[in-house]
């Protein structure tokens, strides 16, 4: 029987490390009137790995939620009642935005560029932030990196 | 205790070169020479060094890379096992590694193959350009004095290895240059190596002859030669053999229309005899004999039709 090895690089999540630092962040949010349960936690670090799955992005370091929590635990438009549910959505604009900036931006770029945006621009609709301020960026960061080619 | 080397029970042939050590692995696990236990390990060092150099293109600000990225980087990986496998030039040998060397020692091989390769590509290069032929070839020009500088610009041994990062439109004698199934350092050092021998064999004769032999080829088909797209080794390797097989002096390239008209179709084992009249050194000869088939096919064609691919060169042509 020949069996036919194709090497791919395969997604290496470590799901309860990310959970462990997602309960971890409950210690600096609290202070801003946020936590999040193990449910909770739960629910986010699966978000991720969809995410990811959904745009075919391969994961091979630390998880991404634990960073744009961190961030935006300071945002004046977050509540406890919609903190795991923004964080979910907030980590479906994360993987557009590293997929159409082309991995030219680093995790923590990214994560400060929502922020600033969600804050300033779109106001605490993550929305705006996905369909309109991400996209226009990202097409920005397109067009300097390949110069006058435009979009790739 | 010394691991009794196996024998082999699939052919040389049956390994894809183009993926050699995934095709490797595989022929040897679907034949029981490869245990899962040992694919674990090679597969968990390849996944740890696709994370480091992941790391490392990120400069570990990311943590994650596209599919597309991904693969390449994992490919970039992988080569580095096909550079050492290749070098052990055996399917064999290739095996008995996979088996026996630790994986990250037959990966660390590589990268050291990976920079031989690349020292051997620069001196090619060199020799590749000390020895080209002064003709207004576009793409031969630029195969020969640019490919490779534009190839050392581009080329990331780390995170691209399978890379190509030129593109040379001249074709070598038996093959363009697209054909080759080697990949990243390895082509281009097969690729200059075929050219080296090229030129060394076109220099041995007097260059005002063979440009005057591309000028009659060129007027064969209409146009100045430097408008086609040819292999100028082959032109000049063609009526060199045929000047040699109509008794004339060995290294003439000039044939007139009725010298041309006499070639007939000679055996494989007639023209490599030819071919041994022009150039006493093996690795010349080894190159150019792959052309033999082609040039009985091309003496068949000028018995059966007329039609022939020798150009006429009977006076020294003027200097451009």
């Amino acid at each position: 029987m020949h069996m036919d090895f194709r090497y791919f690089p395969q997604s290496m999540q470590d799901d309860s490390r990310a959970v462990s630092e997602l309960l971890a962040l409950n210690v600096k949010s609290e202070d801003f009137g946020l936590s999040l349960t193990k449910e909770e936690a739960l629910m986010i670090a699966a978000a991720e790995n969809e995410a990811m799955d959904s745009r075919r992005r391969i994961r091979f370091g630390k998880s991404a939620a634990p960073l744009l929590l961190e961030r935006f635990m300071h945002s004046s438009f977050i509540s406890r009642d919609i903190w795991a549910e923004t964080a979910a959505e907030l980590l479906e604009i994360f993987c557009d935005v590293k997929e159409e900036s082309c991995d030219l931006l680093s995790d923590e770029e990214i994560a400060d560029i929502m922020y600033d945006f969600f804050e300033n621009t779109s106001c605490g609709s993550t929305e705006l932030l996905g369909s309109r301020d991400m996209e226009l960026l990202c097409r920005a960061v397109r067009m300097r990196a390949y110069g006058i080619r435009g979009e790739e | 205790m010394m691991t009794q080397a196996l024998s082999l029970p699939f052919s040389e042939e049956e390994i894809d070169v183009t993926a050699y050590t995934a095709s490797l692995i595989s022929l040897c696990v679907s034949h029981g020479i490869l245990t899962a236990q040992r694919l674990d390990a090679l597969k968990r060092t390849f996944d740890a060094q696709f994370r480091e150099a992941a790391e490392q293109l990120t400069r570990r600000a990311s943590g994650s890379l596209s599919l597309e990225h991904a693969e390449k980087l994992y490919s970039s990986v992988l080569y580095r096992s096909d550079a050492y496998l290749l070098s052990l030039k055996s399917a064999q040998s290739a095996a008995d590694a996979l088996r026996t060397v630790p994986p990250a020692e037959i990966l660390a091989r590589g990268a050291a193959v990976i920079t031989r390769r690349f020292a051997q590509a620069r001196l090619l290069a060199q020799r590749v350009e000390s020895t080209a032929l002064h003709i207004g070839f576009p793409e031969y020009l630029h195969a020969a004095h640019e490919a490779f500088d534009e190839f050392s610009r581009g080329y990331s041994a780390r995170f691209a290895a399978q890379d190509i990062c030129t593109s040379i439109d001249y074709p070598l004698l038996c093959s363009p240059a697209y054909a080759l199934k080697s990949s990243g350092v390895l082509f281009i050092c097969e690729y200059l190596s075929a050219l080296a021998l090229e030129n060394e064999f076109c220099r041995l004769f007097p260059e005002k002859e063979v440009l005057g032999l591309l000028n009659s080829y060129g007027r064969l088909y209409g146009c100045p030669y430097h408008r086609l797209l040819f292999n100028v080794c082959a032109v000049v390797l063609r009526n060199a053999l045929a000047a040699v097989m109509l008794g004339k002096e060995p290294l003439t390239l000039r044939l007139t229309k009725a010298e041309v008209r006499r070639l007939k179709p000679l055996s494989r084992a007639e023209i490599t005899s030819a071919l041994e009249k022009l150039t006493p050194k093996p690795s010349l000869r080894r190159y150019l004999g792959a052309y033999i088939p082609e040039f009985a096919a091309e003496l068949e064609r000028a018995a059966d039709n007329g039609a022939a691919c020798f150009p006429v060169c009977d006076s020294i042509v003027k200097k451009q």
